[in-house]
């Protein structure tokens, strides 16, 4: 990946990701040459058969020519490497600024737990949600004092993958 | 017939394992991958029943998978991922984006379980109007055109470029019957579809451009970390639900089938605000919220694939109709509007080859929701580069325009896809009103020619 970064302005933005113009052009062309010559193949070999309709052999034609497409994209997928940075995701974000990112305020969470279904708190606790599961007052028939214990174990236990 | 169940079989298991691929990829829109496929199968003359199969294979196991990279990373996996972006992001950062795919591949599925019959209820209910409706197509498609462009961002700028458009369309029929000998439909509609990218390439062909848009660095994503949780093969997706979730489901179920003229995308947003929205508590929210926003999708795409079908004759009315599911409704020379799956299909057709594509397509893209979401994510951006991709789409589409009109075909797809893809990117008037100008122009033209000759 590293050797990638010495031109500037290499890249671009097509159809929602990034991709090297070049490379781009040159498997579009490896593509529209593979899937016409599978096509154009396909279709000789049924018409030479004399015992297909023409409209049906055409379109058996097209089915010889996706395999083109695929073998085309192919080797277009070997000859060029994706483009993209993949990070692993350590999410150690804090309550308050999710909750923020959400609308939300941390009393308007803190009292919407407190009367929240057990249903969803069931399945809280199945995900370990506990970051979520602390803010539950002590006065409400949810509160359970092992989130709070939980949470903190898990707070300090995080880590990256 | 048993060789068309087995065919049918076949069928949904291959599109459910394809397009849960194409799902996995981020940013494949439905329409442009479900298309050219479609039309091949078409083409090459596969039976009704099997085209129906493959049809609802591709649809769930698109919705299904698409989910995968949209927990996962935040990229939507497709256009109808967008709305639930918001959603699933904010699970990835409360460190739960299983419990976000979970939710939405359950919602998936539940909501195909429960729309099959509520759309073949509703079509049998409108079926007495669909002799009307296709007497009536080209008027129909109109008022549709209109209809799509008023709710559209563009608004009135849309609904103006309807006449241009729907010009500009016969202008080119005009010379394909000159060049070709007869009207085309492959080459307009593929134009239509790839529009946006075509665009995007011709400007990529332009010096200045080139360097506004130029970038220095590769995109960053964000993977998410993996749960421990055990599950079965093929978790009950009723169980991965709370009791008032799957109510939501069936009810959202329910408004998409009557609603299905609405744009897909606005009806999966409107169902997210709608149910979510009320719920207090953050992870009651969006857990209900992505639940039922993925039931929305599967529901609307299902019921606006059925109902045109059953209950209106034929005629390509509503979103997917007019887009992923087009080459059902018309593909020259195999099938035209009054000459297409409606006129081959029964009742008891539509139950059984839905349900064998239903189970086709979830069964492949619904397991690895489940246990494989990160690692197949991770496999897909780290192997599939976007430009064999792109490519591959470049040569699909030259493929199928030449197919139909030999060299002339492509030089029109390549027309119609700078002109539409300029309307869709700059001025918001995006491929769905495109594709309905498309149905809406001979009538347009003719009536607009009429007139002409009246005030002349």
């Amino acid at each position: 990946m590293a050797k990638q970064k010495e031109q500037v302005g290499k890249y671009m933005e097509v159809w929602g990701d990034t991709v090297v113009p070049k490379e781009l052009a040159a498997s579009a062309v490896i593509c529209i040459i593979s899937s016409m010559a599978f096509f154009l193949a396909g279709r000789a070999f049924f018409m030479s058969l004399g015992t297909l309709e023409p409209e049906l052999a055409k379109g058996y034609a097209l089915l010889v020519g996706i395999v083109g497409t695929f073998a085309g994209a192919i080797i277009a997928g070997i000859r060029f490497k994706p483009k993209r940075r993949i990070l692993a995701d350590a999410s150690g974000d804090d309550i308050e600024e999710i909750l923020h990112s959400a609308g939300m305020t941390l009393e308007e969470e803190i009292e919407a737990l407190r009367t929240v279904s057990p249903e969803v708190i069931r399945e809280m606790e199945n995900f370990e949600l506990y970051s979520l599961l602390a803010l539950i007052p002590e006065d409400s028939p949810n509160y359970k004092p092992e989130y709070r214990r939980r949470a903190k174990e898990k707070g300090t236990g995080r880590e990256g993958v | 017939m048993l060789t068309n169940i087995l065919l049918a079989m076949v069928a949904a298991l291959a599109g459910g394992f394809l397009y849960t691929i194409v799902g996995i990829i981020p940013g494949t829109d439905e329409t442009a991958t479900m298309v050219p496929t479609t039309i091949i199968l078409v083409l090459a003359g596969a039976p009704a029943g099997v085209l129906f199969a493959w049809e609802v294979g591709i649809i769930v196991a698109m919705q299904c998978s698409h989910t995968i990279p949209t927990a996962m990373t935040g990229l939507p996996g497709s256009t109808m991922a967008v709305p639930l972006v918001q959603s699933c992001t904010i699970a990835k950062r409360l460190g739960v984006p299983h419990m976000a795919m979970r939710k939405m591949a359950a919602g998936s599925v539940v909501g195909t379980i429960f729309v099959l019959p509520i759309a073949i209820i509703v079509a049998l209910l409108l079926s007495p109007l669909g002799g009307m409706i296709s007497a009536h197509s080209g008027l129909i498609f109109t008022v549709c055109a209109v209809l799509v462009a008023y709710i559209s961002p563009a608004r009135w700028g849309a609904i103006a470029a309807i006449i241009p458009f729907a010009i500009f369309i016969q202008a080119l029929q005009r010379i394909a019957v000159e060049g070709h000998g007869s009207t085309v439909f492959t080459s307009i509609f593929m134009g239509i579809t790839i529009g946006p990218m075509i665009y995007e390439l011709f400007g990529a062909l332009i010096p200045s451009r080139r360097k506004q848009f130029a970038k220095d660095e590769p995109n960053e994503s964000w993977l998410a970390p993996d749960s421990k949780q055990k599950l079965a093969f093929f978790p009950n997706p009723f169980g991965q639900l709370t009791r008032q979730q799957i109510a939501q489901c069936g009810i959202w179920s329910a408004i998409s089938s009557v609603g299905f003229t609405m744009s897909p995308v606005g009806m999966t947003v409107l169902a997210g605000e709608a149910s979510g929205g009320r719920k207090k508590e953050l992870y009651d929210r969006i857990s209900t919220c992505l639940g039922v926003q993925n039931a929305t999708c599967n529901a609307t795409y299902i019921a606006g694939l059925i109902i045109p079908l059953l209950g209106l004759g034929g005629v390509a009315i509503g979103g997917v109709a007019a887009g992923p599911a087009a080459p059902l409704f018309a593909c020259a020379p195999r099938f035209e509007i009054g000459n297409n799956l409606s006129q081959l299909l029964t009742i008891p057709d539509y139950i059984l080859f839905g349900i064998i594509g239903v189970v086709g397509g979830a069964l492949c893209a619904y397991p690895i929701g489940m246990h494989k979401a990160r690692s197949w994510t991770a496999l897909m951006l780290r192997a599939v580069s976007h430009e064999a991709l792109i490519g591959a789409f470049c040569g699909l589409v030259v493929m199928l325009s030449f197919y139909e009109a030999g060299i002339l075909g492509v030089f029109l797809a390549l027309t119609i896809g700078l002109v539409g893809g300029f309307l869709h990117t700059v001025f918001g008037v995006h491929t769905g009103i495109q594709f309905m100008t498309y149905y809406a122009s001979a009538w347009l033209v003719t009536n607009m020619l009429s007139l002409a000759a009246l005030l002349n």
